[in-house]
């Protein structure tokens, strides 16, 4: 109990004192996680309208992919893109194993089905009325499709806020495909991992703390957000 | 001397409509005038609704030739051509969660008016339906009626050629109704052409120029004041 009160204290310090290897760990983790939502949020919340707003073969067997795919394990994930960008593999002159790229490559297959799967039930849920109410105004179909993204913001907003807590927070991706090098690929989860094994807990309870803190203040801007939508109603 | 008749704002033959296998609107003519209003008649589920999504473009009919003024239009086409020149009320009328000015602005943005122009029009279209007190009130905080009556607007707005009002006093009190009919006698006595699905007896008696009964998926045309 002693040794875990003395890490809290210990985590604290490095987190007020501005410790580089900590910060360099969070800025790592950032970037690669946005960059990945930032890539692949509006190609899925497109490609959800498209699911939820149009009728095509082979539809159905899509969405119940997305919702399957949702369910695959980080390492999976991680083992294929590692396949794909090893020396032997397709994409391996590219020589992106073990960069941020290949941590970004791997965090959007991880997040879009969940995105798309999330953003598609938003999205089936919201008025049809919306859409067709700005198609007889006067609106083309992709003006049309924006005002819709519009009136079900909350619901996206709450499918791109999941997908950032799950690729902010996994492990086996980004631990495969981008190699857990300081300064480089190590973010937040590898470096928990890492530090655990060790028997280091001051930095891993330090950078949990982050991501604690990350998830709070996520919540509460939605939380905030969807209040004065609400309120307005 | 008699006054010259307008061609009609469009003429369908042989309208078909079908949901997958099932046809549930099948019509030998129909002829919209170029002005006046016309009301339509029909039990629920006889297809008014999707009779006028079909005049709006919403829906595309599967098959008819269509004729809009002199152009020989296929179904498809003539959806696109509808599209935004052809205005459709739903009978619970959707409001984007903004307020009452940015909903009536909507179309007119679309049209690519510029801001000076949207607020002088707004304003305008505010005073006719008389709405301005409700100008910056968020739409979601309306009632049903005051809902109707925006969205009347925000359709006027746009001088369609066509106004389709479905089943449009149906939530309203009697004040809210009273004011909207007025709003439609005014419309038509400026030479709109307006469609109306209603069972509203009022405006079946007082305000249709012509009246067609809808009776599963047929057309058939009714004497005013006597049942369909």
């Amino acid at each position: 109990m002693n040794e875990l009160h003395q890490a809290a204290l210990e985590a604290l310090h490095l987190l007020i004192s501005g410790d580089r290897n900590l910060w360099s760990i969070i800025a790592v983790s950032f970037s690669v996680s946005l960059r990945a939502i930032g890539i692949a949020a509006p190609v899925a919340v497109v490609a959800a309208f498209i699911l939820a707003y149009t009728d095509f073969p082979g539809r159905r067997s899509l969405v119940l992919a997305a919702n399957t795919l949702m369910a695959v394990p980080a390492v999976v994930v991680g083992l294929t893109v590692y396949l794909m960008l090893s020396r032997a593999g397709p994409a391996g002159d590219l020589r992106l194993l073990f960069t941020q790229t290949a941590m970004v490559i791997g965090q959007i297959v991880l997040c879009l089905p969940l995105l798309v799967a999330m953003a598609h039930a938003a999205l089936q849920a919201s008025d049809r009325r919306a859409w067709e109410t700005a198609l007889t105004l006067g609106a083309s179909p992709i003006r049309a499709m924006l005002t819709v993204m519009h009136e079900a913001r909350f619901g996206l907003l709450a499918a791109v806020i999941a997908a950032f807590g799950r690729v902010i927070a996994e492990v086996g991706c980004s631990m495969m495909v981008g190699g857990n090098i300081l300064y480089h690929t190590r973010n937040i989860p590898t470096a928990i991992a890492l530090e655990t094994s060790r028997g280091a807990f001051a930095q891993g309870i330090a950078l949990g703390l982050v991501l604690l803190g990350f998830a709070l203040f996520l919540n509460t801007a939605l939380g905030l957000a969807q209040g004065s939508g609400a309120a307005r109603q | 001397m008699k006054a010259p008749t307008l061609p009609p704002l469009l003429l369908v033959n042989d309208l078909r409509f079908a949901f997958g296998r099932r046809e549930v609107l099948r019509i030998e003519r129909l002829e919209i005038p170029a002005s006046g209003i016309l009301a339509l008649q029909g039990d629920n589920g006889s297809g008014k609704t999707t009779l006028l999504k079909l005049l709006s473009g919403l829906l595309v009919a599967s098959g008819g030739a269509w004729q809009m003024g002199a152009q020989d239009l296929s179904p498809r086409d003539a959806a696109r051509f509808c599209r935004g020149r052809h205005v459709y009320l739903h009978q619970a009328p959707y409001l984007f969660d903004s307020s009452v000015r940015d909903n009536i602005s909507y179309g007119l943005a679309r049209r690519g008016q510029n801001t000076a122009e949207r607020r002088t029009a707004v304003a305008e279209a505010l005073r006719w339906a008389g709405l301005e007190h409700l100008a910056e009130r968020p739409a979601s905080a309306l009632s049903s009626g005051e809902k109707q009556r925006v969205a009347l607007t925000r359709a006027w707005i746009l001088r369609p050629r066509l106004l389709l009002l479905d089943e449009i006093t149906s939530n309203m009190d009697q004040h809210s109704r009273g004011r909207t009919l007025e709003l439609l006698q005014e419309l038509s006595s400026g030479g709109a052409a307006i469609v109306i699905a209603t069972h509203d007896r009022e405006i079946l008696n007082t305000l249709g120029d012509r009246h067609l009964s809808l009776v599963a998926g047929a057309l058939t045309p009714v004497v005013p004041g006597r049942p369909a």
